[in-house]
């Protein structure tokens, strides 16, 4: 029986368990990569502690989660009703949504980065059909950190939507019928049974999406990327989209920092940590209330 | 009992299985060679568009002391190479090194065969000095040799300026564009006549003028240059610009900069000699309508990559043939032809049907423009710390393009440039 697990766990002391350990080592050494590495202490985390860009790149990743989160939670339990309750085609429009998690990032943001485009983008000729003027999508912080929001929320809404589907199909049709019986209408229910019942679906969703969301690198990395070899991977306008996991690409592997990025790879978990255990408290408290 | 004797050898077999998966995946005991087993066979590392494809095939072809093994390798090359050199394994028998990770690999020159123990005295000096002095150690061992170079020169379309009565020819446009003084007054009457700005962006500014300087923003000794004349110079020339009102504020390469590019909203462009493959690609529709010629302030160098020999390399005079093979002058033409890489080897230029002229700049013999701006580059000390402190001004550059108050915005990039520095 062990031997049947064995693979699993022989990978993963060798891809898992090993670069993990060995990365909490190489926070405290600093290193080029190239020579041998000096032992320096805790001194990554002390010059962490006051990295001002650090601090500004954690803001940046908590913006772009709460404005990509939030509307993502809403829209997806939307689609997931509205799928629930679809007669027609419903396996054609799961597919649909679901699309967009699986179709390549970097290509997505290229897409995006000609609708965006602020002189002659689509999304700006819209916005002026609309009478309004141009929004600049990439040349201001704020902008850079709402474009990047977009694609993710583009991205995980349809994955969301099928995960709280899932939930939604396993809550009894009986409390629906027993709802219509009492008088409640559609949007009644929604509130007072979908959502209350749907709870361990929607934390289960909150904390995968924390996860993901505090670590969001890909996006942003290839939205800014056209900032050439000159200042690369420096989260484009203001430093906007220079998310916690971004910076530390950029220190570890643009300019070779591997000690010093180590540090900040510790932070981040530290930082996520924190979070998790706090929905993860939350949850236990709400579902158990005797405890 | 017929279940668990069937049950055991499977079980042994999985076992046999994921140990040896997780042995091979674990081992670290590889040879410290790389892949050539002594039967001549050579492993060369490039990445997209480094070498001509047609090049790649011929030399391949030719090759007769076994195969020559090509791997094209995307995305982040130094870090693959770095895990190659890490590791010592699979490290290539020639690599490709870009010139913006050459100052980093000099750091350990051990890692390279110094080409001048091997012997090419006979084609050392068809590559331009300035560009081997990328490549060199401070106490004279050379690392590479050049593949291309990437000279600048200023791109305009001659519709444009001639409907507003500016100078057309590329040689009175270059004596009226000498200084950055001269260019910005030229650019004031472009705007005045089309509307049209001078420069995609601050930084891309910054960056030209900062190739032209001699110094960079690390001395040889790991002092910092970040207050020095020259990048205060460089600032205030993007700032300058800036506020009589000549810079488009655009991301190069941007989605809008092909737009502006095409709309003839940017009819003065400033980059290297590869620049034009950029603009022939985003821009085919003004073929014919572009000219080059010498850019304002002088000659900079941007990019321009080389190939290596790494000291782990068994049969290192077969690699040499190789790497001569690829440089040779017939075969930098083909790349310059077949990639728009600019060749590194002065021999090259002589190649027929090189001076023929290129269409898209209306026939203009634009490997004349770029071959004479290699004659006047200055030599340059890279420190392989440029990169991360220089990056602070080009963000605050770009803050400035927003709207943030220049002295404001200097005084942060000296501030995050000296931390940069102090933390490597």
């Amino acid at each position: 029986m062990y031997v049947a697990i064995a693979p699993f766990f022989v990978l993963f002391l060798c891809f898992g368990l090993y670069p993990t350990a060995s990365s909490l080592v190489l926070s405290f050494q600093k290193w080029n990569g190239l020579g041998s590495a000096e032992w320096v202490g805790v001194d990554n985390y002390v010059r962490l502690f006051s990295d001002t860009t650090f601090w500004l790149s954690v803001r940046n990743t908590f913006i772009i989660f709460a404005l990509s989160t939030i509307p993502m939670m809403i829209i997806a339990l939307a689609v997931a009703a509205m799928l629930n309750n679809a007669v027609r085609y419903s396996t054609t429009l799961r597919i649909a949504y679901f699309v967009p998690n699986i179709t390549s990032v970097v290509a997505m943001a290229i897409l995006f980065g000609a609708i965006f485009g602020e002189t002659f983008g689509l999304a700006n000729a819209l916005l002026n059909g609309l009478g309004l003027p141009d929004f600049r999508w990439f040349s201001t912080p704020f902008g850079i950190q709402l474009t990047v929001s977009i694609l993710i929320t583009y991205q995980w809404t349809g994955y969301n939507a099928i995960i709280f589907l899932a939930g939604m199909q396993s809550i009894s049709s009986e409390v629906y019928e027993a709802a219509t019986m009492d008088g409640a209408g559609p949007v009644r229910s929604f509130f007072s049974i979908t959502i209350p019942l749907l709870r361990p679906t929607i934390i289960f969703v909150l904390i995968v999406s924390i996860i993901t969301g505090l670590q969001s690198f890909t996006e942003a990395q290839v939205l800014t990327s056209s900032a050439s070899t000159t200042n690369p991977n420096s989260g484009g306008a203001g430093q906007g989209a220079l998310t916690m996991v971004l910076y530390f690409y950029q220190q570890a592997f643009s300019y070779n920092k591997l000690g010093y990025g180590a540090a900040i790879a510790w932070g981040i978990f530290l930082i996520i940590l924190v979070f998790v255990i706090i929905s993860w408290r939350y949850s236990l408290k709400r579902e158990d209330p005797t405890r | 009992m017929r279940l668990t004797t069937s049950r055991a050898p499977a079980a042994a077999l999985a076992a046999a299985v994921a140990l040896s998966l997780g042995l091979t995946a674990c081992s670290s005991a590889q040879p410290a060679d790389g892949s050539s087993g002594g039967d001549g066979s050579l492993s060369l590392w490039i990445w997209p568009g480094g070498l001509s494809e047609t090049v790649v095939e011929t030399v391949t072809d030719e090759y007769a002391g076994g195969d020559l093994e090509v791997s094209v390798i995307g995305d982040d090359f130094k870090n693959k190479l770095l895990t190659s050199f890490t590791a010592r394994s699979d490290i290539p028998d020639i690599t490709g090194v870009k010139g913006e990770d050459m100052p980093y690999f000099l750091q350990e020159p051990d890692l390279f065969t110094d080409l001048n123990e091997l012997g090419i005295d006979d084609i050392v000096g068809e590559f331009p000095e300035w560009k081997l002095a990328e490549a060199t150690t401070a106490d004279g061992k050379l690392l590479g040799l050049p593949i291309d170079i990437g000279p600048t020169g200023l791109f305009y379309r001659e519709d444009i300026l001639s409907d507003a009565g500016l100078p057309t020819d590329p040689v009175e446009l270059a004596a009226a564009t000498s200084t950055w003084e001269d260019y910005f007054s030229f650019g004031e009457q472009l705007k005045e006549a089309t509307g049209a700005h001078l420069q995609v962006s601050l930084g891309g500014l910054f960056g030209i003028a900062m190739g032209q300087s001699e110094t960079k923003f690390v001395s040889p000794d790991g002092e910092f240059l970040g207050e020095s004349d020259a990048v205060r110079h460089a600032w205030d020339l993007a700032v300058e610009a800036r506020d009589r009102g000549l810079v488009a504020g655009l991301e190069d390469g941007s989605p809008d900069w092909a737009s502006a590019v095409n709309a003839g909203a940017l009819p003065t462009l400033v980059g290297a000699a590869w620049y034009a493959g950029d603009i022939k690609g985003n821009a085919a529709d003004t073929a014919g309508l572009w000219r080059v010629t010498q850019t304002p302030g002088g000659p900079a160098n941007i990019g321009g990559s080389f190939l290596t020999i790494p000291a782990a390399t068994e049969d290192k005079a077969a690699a040499l043939e190789v790497v001569k093979a690829l440089l040779s002058p017939a075969n930098e033409a083909v790349m310059y032809t077949e990639t728009g890489n600019f060749p590194a080897r002065t021999a090259a230029f002589d190649e027929p049907g090189l001076h023929d002229g290129d269409d898209f700049f209306g026939g203009q013999d634009t490997v004349a423009v770029f071959a004479e701006a290699s004659e006047n580059m200055p030599i340059v000390y890279n420190s392989p710390l440029d990169n991360q402190v220089s990056a602070p001004y080009f963000t605050e550059l770009g803050n400035v393009q927003t709207g943030k108050d220049p002295d404001q915005a200097w005084a942060d990039a000296v501030a995050a440039a000296k931390a940069a520095l102090e933390s490597s």
